[in-house]
């Protein structure tokens, strides 16, 4: 199999998995490196049961399963919570963090697959995409299109 | 606006196009002030999403799994085939042993390592490889393009060509692959020059069972 190794640790698939690990937990750095490491831990054990070229959906599947295991184990490892977030009155509360808690709330309403969609594209064309999730690229742009438009909805851009 | 017209338009904002939809996009967004309107509204939506997948809480993530591979996976290989061993069996084992020793001693005695009366007849033919990646934002350029470069490489000797033109953006590449070494029946390297605004970059790029290396040689 060749590069199996230089595929699993290229920079690219690092960063698709913060994407998707960060916003699986929430943007808990610890969380989410517990998750990155795991999965690159499983996907070098079993490396044997890869079959195919590309690396990358392989992995992310590892990851989404781990991250599912794991909330079985211990329940939703949700930390950041926009109830959480400083009150006005808290010193260093400005309009950033206004802007950054409705994003990340926003960000929050879209459903798993959206927001899969949505970290990939951070980092992936439409066709890499497509074929990281095993879909069509048509299907793609249309759910790429329908998490924009709910996002900009949601943030208040959206004024058609 | 149908939704057609929506994704022309946002794919025309993520850079997705080709030169002839690109034309149709923009006299879109000329005639249409609807679609003006959206493609405004993407790009803000685009400049917020992407701002959450920055920051310190990324760079923080990002040096942690440097850490985590560099310990686990580049400097010691061995030590993450012992850690893992009992996935593996012991022929796997030793072959993965092999190729790390092999990979680690091309990177501190590359010029003495591979023998030179094992030079082989070189596998490939005349043909041009030519392969186009558009850029995309988010990435670590420096290593995008080694990685992009390998990945080419690789693609290129799959298809027994020697020589592979590629455009990177705005960037172009050419690539020439003009000897191979093989150290053993499981390991091959192939010897070559990369050429990028006409200054060359010699390289090395290596095969083995389980695993690919490239490095530059200069």
């Amino acid at each position: 199999m060749h590069g199996f190794e230089a595929q699993l640790l290229s920079a690219s698939l690092r960063k698709k998995m913060m994407n998707i690990a960060m916003s699986k937990t929430n943007y808990n750095i610890d969380d989410s490196e517990d998750l990155i490491q795991k999965t690159y831990l499983k996907a070098f054990e079993k490396q044997d049961q890869f079959r195919g070229d590309l690396v990358d959906p392989w992995v992310i599947t590892i990851l989404k399963n781990t991250f599912i295991d794991g909330v079985r184990k211990k329940g939703p490892i949700t930390v950041s919570n926009p109830d959480d977030m400083p009150e006005p009155s808290t010193p260093g509360y400005d309009e950033d963090i206004l802007l950054e808690r409705d994003r990340d709330m926003c960000l929050g309403q879209l459903s798993d697959d959206e927001r899969e969609i949505i970290d990939l594209h951070q980092v992936n064309s439409y066709i890499e995409i497509s074929k990281d999730l095993n879909i069509e690229p048509g299907t793609l742009r249309q759910r790429l299109l329908r998490a924009k438009e709910k996002f900009m909805q949601c943030m208040g851009f959206n004024n058609e | 606006m149908n939704s057609e017209d929506k994704i022309l338009l946002m794919s025309y904002v993520d850079g997705e196009l080709d030169a002839k939809q690109n034309l149709e996009a923009e006299k879109l967004i000329g005639e249409n002030n609807l679609a003006m309107s959206f493609v405004n509204q993407l790009k803000i939506a685009n400049n917020s999403i992407e701002a959450s997948y920055q920051g310190e809480n990324f760079n923080e993530l990002n040096s942690r799994i440097d850490a985590f591979i560099e310990e686990n996976f580049k400097e010691e290989k061995v030590s993450i085939v012992s850690l893992i061993s009992s996935f593996f069996s012991s022929r796997q084992t030793l072959n993965y042993s092999l190729t790390a020793l092999f990979f680690l001693s091309v990177g501190v005695f590359y010029d003495d390592f591979i023998p030179s009366d094992q030079n082989m007849k070189l596998n490939l033919n005349d043909s041009l490889y030519e392969k186009q990646v558009f850029k995309k934002r988010g990435i670590e350029e420096n290593t995008k393009i080694k990685d992009l470069l390998s990945t080419t490489i690789g693609e290129m000797i799959n298809e027994k060509s020697s020589k592979a033109k590629l455009l990177y953006g705005s960037d172009s590449y050419m690539i020439f692959v003009e000897g191979l070494n093989s150290v053993n029946e499981k390991l091959d390297c192939y010897d070559g020059t990369i050429y990028k605004d006409g200054v060359p970059k010699n390289f090395s790029y290596c095969i083995a069972q389980n695993d690919n290396t490239f490095i530059y040689t200069d």
